[in-house]
């Protein structure tokens, strides 16, 4: 964003406020000139000087600034889940990530001759989403109704110039499992993925994260809807979902459909609501009558039982720096740690680039930095 | 005597309040210096585990009772915070993307208030300069408090140690001990 003076206002307030660009520059120990260039809209005060002015004219910072935004401005994407609203204070905190990523980019480890295969014209359509997701899983080598693992799921964003940088947010909810920015300019993805998620809900995160990166000139809604409609097609593949929809529909009681949908959550570390989902959307696709049981009283019981992710890696749910900073190289196959330790060697920077960087409390961000600086020799 | 009142930053508060007992609250040398946090940093500690783990003291009762002496604010002076706020966060998103919003809150207090801050981030020093915000790193606040006869130099020499024992340095931390108390660090 560069910003630039709102004249019309100022001037009216000033105006209002029996000022003229003398007393505004008496007031501002400025001289007339540099006033005059501000209101000529030659010159954009120094911070200081343009407080001080809102100050003397009483106006907020939506009143005497407009914000002017950038072509290469950090995109920022976030899964939505439910009606819950995300704030534009949200937005503008992860875009100010993103131009703290920006730093670290000519660190990465990335052929910067050669572009990333994406997806041509990627669509959300049913057939479109089922053929893009077949592809991956033909790469990835897994058969159809097999689970997708988590290592061959990761490998993916490394060819696709896509850094992951697990973090510790916290048990979330809602859209702060993962955050998604895209730096134009680099042409580079980061994404933040949250450990402190259940297991079976981090896999949909991460395939949901996989269909960003592979559609990325999709943004705003048709992005989500994109990637939301990819991830489920690939952890239940249409096969799959077509040889499920039949079985379940010849089940007699609703008890009997319920387990069998949960069996088939288990097997595949996703949650029984995805299954549920996909299976109903293969059904709407081939107009045929969609399964009306309730699953989300058993799902919600069924996901009780996953851990965190962070459990599962470390045993603990908060583990010292030195193995979560391994974790990141060996489990995610990710260079984050590396590039931000030649960051921060290169450039003394203090333990807040690192809170910045991962949006952690100070003292976490300390012992990262411990471990980067000093520890890991 | 009217107070001079100082602000602390969340670190700076985390660095010395287990040290110097009562560190808010308890006023020192002339003119009559007396630290505040702000309420936000309450905040902070409540929504992160990991603080709470490592400072579980912060919400003992002696602490608790000796931060509930808070600033009192007028509507205007909350108004002329608000205003700062915006300001000086816009600024930092481009200059200095590092600083965090609780940093930049406590800078909108000082700058509304005409307080001085205390705080070791290198990136939050430099903002605050450019709104010409008057800053002591940590160091600096033992100093004044030494001056004043409100902390020795054994208490001095304790803290250092600790800061040293945690890994917890500043920029410039060795020749800023140095150069205000004349000697090397404690080992």
């Amino acid at each position: 964003m560069t910003n630039s003076l709102n004249i019309e206002k100022l001037s009216r307030q000033a105006e209002t406020l029996g000022h003229n660009q003398s007393s505004i520059a008496k007031a501002l120990g400025v001289s007339r000139e540099t006033v005059s260039q501000w209101f000529k809209q030659e010159k954009y005060p120094r911070p200081d000087k343009l407080l001080k002015l809102a100050r003397l004219l009483a106006l907020s910072f939506s009143d005497m600034v407009i914000k002017h935004p950038e072509p290469n401005e950090p995109v920022v994407v976030f899964r939505k889940k439910g009606a819950h609203k995300i704030t534009p204070e949200y937005v503008e905190q992860a875009k100010d990530m993103g131009r703290v990523l920006e730093a670290l980019v000519p660190y990465l480890p990335f052929d910067d001759l050669a572009q990333p295969a994406t997806l041509r014209k990627p669509v959300s359509d049913y057939e479109y989403v089922h053929k893009a997701a077949r592809r991956i899983r033909e790469q990835i080598g897994v058969q159809e109704g097999d689970e997708i693992h988590f290592e061959k799921l990761i490998d993916f964003f490394g060819n696709l110039h896509a850094v992951l940088i697990p973090v510790h947010w916290g048990h979330k909810d809602k859209h702060e499992n993962a955050l998604h920015i895209h730096l134009p300019e680099s042409q580079t993805t980061w994404i933040y993925l949250n450990l402190d998620c259940k297991l079976h809900d981090f896999k949909f995160w991460m395939a949901h994260e996989l269909g960003h990166v592979l559609a990325p000139q999709l943004q705003g809604d048709d992005g989500e809807d994109f990637a939301e409609a990819f991830a489920g097609a690939l952890l239940i593949p249409r096969e799959l979902a077509e040889t499920e929809y039949s079985r379940l529909s010849r089940f007699g009681n609703v008890g009997a459909q319920v387990n069998r949908v949960k069996d088939i959550a288990e097997r595949l570390v996703i949650s029984p609501v995805t299954v549920f989902i996909e299976i109903n959307k293969f059904a709407a696709y081939s107009k045929q009558p969609v399964l009306e049981f309730d699953i989300h009283g058993a799902a919600a019981n069924f996901n009780k039982s996953f851990k965190p992710v962070s459990e599962a890696l470390f045993g603990t749910k908060e583990p010292l720096a030195s193995r979560y900073v391994a974790c990141a190289r060996e489990a995610f196959n990710s260079p984050f740690f590396e590039v931000l330790k030649t960051y921060l060697k290169t450039h003394r920077t203090q333990a807040s680039f690192v809170q910045s960087t991962l949006n952690i409390p100070f003292i976490d961000a300390q012992n990262v930095y411990e471990e980067l600086c000093s520890g890991a020799k | 005597m009217a107070q001079s009142k100082i602000l602390v930053d969340t670190n700076a508060y985390f660095r010395l309040a287990k040290s110097i007992r009562p560190l808010l609250k308890a006023e020192f040398g002339e003119p009559a210096y007396c630290l505040y946090v702000i309420k936000e940093l309450q905040d902070e500690y409540n929504k992160s585990p990991r603080l709470r783990n490592k400072f579980p003291w912060v919400n003992d009762p002696e602490y608790a009772e000796n931060r509930s002496h808070r600033l009192q604010l007028s509507r205007q002076e909350k108004k002329e915070i608000g205003q700062a706020f915006d300001f000086i966060f816009d600024y930092k998103r481009t200059e200095y993307p590092t600083v965090s919003r609780v940093d930049v809150t406590v800078l909108a207090h000082a700058y509304a208030l005409g307080l001085p801050v205390v705080t070791d981030d290198t990136d939050m020093l430099a903002l605050a300069k450019d709104f010409e915000i008057i800053t002591f790193k940590t160091f600096d606040l033992l100093k004044l408090m030494l001056e004043c006869g409100h902390i020795d130099m054994v208490k001095v020499r304790e803290i250092a140690g600790y800061l040293l024992y945690q890994n917890d340095r500043s920029k410039e931390f060795k020749a800023d001990y140095k150069r205000l108390f004349k000697e090397e660090l404690p080992i």
